[in-house]
């Protein structure tokens, strides 16, 4: 018995190292190598071509708590997160409480709220500049038909961050609700019956069905979409390219111009595990606070 | 009973009509880029805006694809699209496959070192992974914007999850059979997780699809980048920086797409549902 068993893992062994042997060779080329290889870059001062390549150790670190385009970018970033992922979410919630009742026009409800989301996001980018444009932006024109004075909006510093909100709403809401209104088809239909045989309000029902039900789907979402919202930059590379007076720009855009446009690649890294230890700290804090509520 | 009837029907009421708002809302770019695209330059910049074009023409149209790559840009995204939905699906779900139904040794650690990686933002592969590829001659190649997608874990973690869910009996009965891991893992294992694969497809079309960060780094030559990347590249490009062309080509850039999500709707809903991994 015991020779039997020593030759079937040995043959699993082998069978475990054919199956992986594929996914071993990109994950040490393209994940290993290069997390390793990035904090050495950021201990370095190099450009792209390595001419210039000076070890500075923590040199590029401490330049960046002096920076204050770093400071403006990962405040900007705290702007757009903070204003995005708590509309999000509710208007998320709110779309997929409406069309979770099947009735009539719902699939192409459904379509046409989930619809931007399958846009790239230059399509996106080229449309929005072109309906919020001052002059003559469809938006300003029916604004002033309704009296409101137009604004400059996208080359406003105050609106501009506002905008990209929006835009960003319109954009992706509709995937978040859909995952909503598949958490929501899982609340067992009996606890609403139950709840209302207890003479619960449809709020009551909302706050004490609904909301627990969905803690998974929540959680998820939450956790997602702050990590994804650190991590914005399409939208405002093609949109505002960081401006108006840097009011846009974002910590990823910020990397992506010290390292592709200024070619201070050490600097960039460091930069990017500034990004990653940030990402982490918050994803924690989340976690920590979404989990007391049991 | 009746009572109950007076107010639903109101519910239900304003329940369509603000979902009938909110949609008009939603849909109201795509017909704005729809109007302006079929507009001549003059009319474009006359007051009052209006929807309907006076005089509509395909100029626009025209000078997309004659002064734009915009169909070679949709034939990169799409081989580009192909390359990481199907290579790279073959390789996780090999992976996953080893994860779930093979034992052998070290294989929690394994795992949980992979699914640490998941942990990581992509911002801090991308220098390096630059540098190394440009060592390797790959910068401006569909090949390079390829490559470092296979090594993302999620669709491993997502696939993983699913084969689990596979009764063990099943590979049992045909190890005794005389099957080996590889047959097993071909008739048995693949065939019962086609909603998982399904859905694992659709969310790698999708960010291939949409992918703009990376391929803007690695792709240089007009003729060689993917749409996000090429359409992006037209603002400020001279001869095509009107909005009526702007217009054009971002609606033939999304007609494909919007075509098949138009077409394949369910399913596409429900493998993006799936794939958040609400089920699990």
């Amino acid at each position: 018995m015991t020779t039997t068993t020593a030759t079937f893992s040995k043959r699993e062994n082998i069978a475990a190292l054919l199956f992986l042997l594929p996914y071993s060779i990109v994950f040490l080329l393209f994940r290993v190598y290069p997390i390793v290889s990035g904090f050495i870059i950021s201990l370095y001062k190099r450009d792209i071509l390595g001419l210039e390549n000076d070890c500075v150790a923590l040199g590029n670190y401490v330049k960046i708590f002096q920076d204050s385009v770093f400071w403006k970018s990962l405040w900007n970033t705290f702007r757009f997160t903070l204003m995005v992922t708590p509309t999000m979410i509710p208007l998320a919630l709110f779309l997929a409480i409406l069309l979770i009742k099947p009735m009539l026009g719902s699939r192409l409800y459904r379509l046409i709220l989930f619809a931007p989301r399958v846009l790239s996001v230059s399509v996106v980018g080229l449309i929005c500049l072109w309906i919020w444009q001052p002059e003559w932006g469809i938006l300003n024109f029916y604004f002033q038909k309704l009296g409101i004075p137009p604004q400059k909006w996208l080359s406003s510093s105050t609106f501009s961050m506002v905008v990209i909100v929006l835009i960003d709403l319109w954009w992706v809401v509709g995937y978040y609700m859909v995952i909503f209104m598949a958490g929501l088809r899982q609340i067992p239909e009996e606890l609403y019956e139950a709840a209302s045989i207890d003479g619960a309000s449809r709020w009551q029902s909302f706050w004490n069905v609904t909301i627990p039900g969905l803690r998974g789907s929540l959680m998820f979402v939450m956790i997602t979409h702050v990590i994804g919202a650190f991590q914005i930059f399409g939208l405002v590379n093609i949109i505002t390219g960081g401006g108006p007076y840097d009011s846009t720009k974002v910590l990823v855009q910020y990397i992506y111009l010290n390292g592709f446009s200024y070619y201070k690649m050490g600097y960039a890294s460091a930069l990017a595990y500034i990004l990653m230890l940030i990402i982490l700290v918050f994803t924690l804090i989340q976690f920590k606070v979404l989990n007391k509520q049991d | 009973m009746a009572i109950r009837t007076r107010s639903d029907t109101i519910v239900q009421l304003a329940r369509h009509g603000i979902l009938v708002l909110i949609c008009l809302l939603w849909v109201a770019p795509l017909l704005w880029m729809i109007s302006t695209s079929l507009k001549t330059e003059r009319e474009i910049f006359t007051f009052p805006l209006h929807w309907i074009p006076w005089q509509a023409t395909v100029d626009n149209f025209r000078t997309t694809f004659e002064k734009t790559h915009l169909l070679l840009w949709l034939k990169n995204s799409f081989v580009i699209m192909l390359a990481e939905v199907v290579v790279g699906g073959t390789i996780w779900a090999m992976t996953a496959y080893a994860f779930a139904k093979i034992r052998f040794k070290g294989r929690n650690v394994i795992f949980l070192i992979v699914l640490s990686t998941m942990m990581i933002p992509g911002q801090v592969t991308l220098i390096p992974t630059y540098l190394m590829l440009n060592s390797f001659g790959l910068i401006n190649t569909m090949t390079g914007v390829v490559l470092p997608s296979f090594s993302a874990a999620v669709g491993i973690f997502l696939l993983k999850q699913f084969f689990e869910g596979i009764p063990n009996e099943l590979s049992e009965a045909a190890r005794i059979d005389g099957c080996g891991h590889f047959r097993i893992f071909w008739t048995i294992v693949l065939p019962l997780a086609k909603p998982a694969i399904f859905a694992l497809m659709i969310f790698t079309s999708l960010r291939s699809w949409n992918d703009y960060l990376w391929p803007l780094i690695v792709l240089q030559d007009s003729d060689k980048m993917t749409l996000p990347v090429g359409l992006s590249s037209l603002q400020g490009t001279y001869g095509v920086d009107s909005y009526g062309v702007l217009m054009a080509s971002s609606l033939l850039a999304s007609l494909p797409i919007l075509i098949i999500l138009i077409l394949f709707q369910d399913r596409i809903i429900k493998g993006v549902a799936l794939s958040s991994g609400i089920k699990a």
